[in-house]
């Protein structure tokens, strides 16, 4: 099934959305929505130090065409993903259908410039 | 012996069932959700986000974060056209009134219940199925 945008879903530390915004713009996109959220994950934390430790995340959706999916999940991951101290979790979700979304420009495909063949001096 | 239950999909018609999720201005989500809840929807999760800024220079002068509401709901798919075209030309009205809606299919289900319910399939429809005792 072809859909024409994505929902790139990226779930980071509190702190990192201006990180993952960032990457993305510079990657095609226009614009996000940030969500406040909690993780549910590391509850060794919590025992070891006998305080409760709210891990805070934030989830920041971006709505974007799908041909851009690949490239946003890339810059995304190598800007705040697993290695990072963002641990960023990045996904796409199919989007059947939209509605409010400005069309954007084409595009541009990097231009491979033409390098005239040396000729040989024979 | 008891007797077989029959599949729900064998006497219904099954409605794909889709995620909608729509991004509108902070204040602006009692108006969706009215919307929503016009068009068949069953229940409604209304989170509070914030944007991301249009420019650097909205984040030079602090304003570049807009507060944002965020609805969750679950529609059948049927349902989308009506949907989608109410809220564009909601999101047209105005600058304040602007937003994005988006749909996502949802693959699977816990349950005839939780279909019933997501869908909100009425009341008088489930009946039929339901044999009294007795007969």
């Amino acid at each position: 099934m072809d859909n024409k945008y994505v929902a790139i879903v990226c779930i980071v530390n509190l702190g990192f959305t201006d990180l993952v915004m960032s990457a993305a713009k510079a990657a095609g996109a226009r614009g996000g929505t940030i969500l406040n959220a909690r993780g549910t994950g590391n509850k060794d934390i919590e025992k070891y130090f006998g305080v409760t430790v709210t891990p805070e995340k934030e989830i920041v959706v971006i709505i974007a065409e799908t041909e851009m999916r690949d490239k946003l999940l890339l810059a995304v991951n190598k800007s705040a993903g697993m290695d990072t101290k963002g641990q960023g979790i990045a996904f796409a979700i199919p989007v059947s259908d939209c509605v409010g979304m400005t069309p954007s420009a084409p595009i541009e495909q990097p231009k491979t410039e033409e390098i005239p063949e040396e000729k040989s001096a024979e | 012996m008891e007797e077989q239950k029959k599949p729900y999909d064998s006497s219904h018609r099954i409605y794909p069932l889709q995620l909608l999720m729509v991004v509108v201005g902070a204040g602006q989500a009692s108006s969706v959700v009215r919307l929503l809840y016009e068009n068949e929807a069953y229940m409604c999760c209304v989170c509070k986000g914030r944007g991301t800024s249009q420019g650097d220079v909205y984040d030079v002068f602090g304003i570049g974060d807009l507060k944002k509401d965020i609805i969750f709901t679950v529609i059948k798919e049927d349902r989308w056209p009506v949907i989608k075209k109410a809220l564009g030309e909601r999101f047209k009205v105005s600058f304040a009134s602007r937003g994005i809606a988006a749909i996502s299919p949802l693959e699977a289900l816990a349950g005839v219940s939780i279909y019933k319910m997501l869908g909100n399939v009425r009341y008088d429809e489930a009946k039929k199925t339901v044999k009294p005792k007795g007969e």
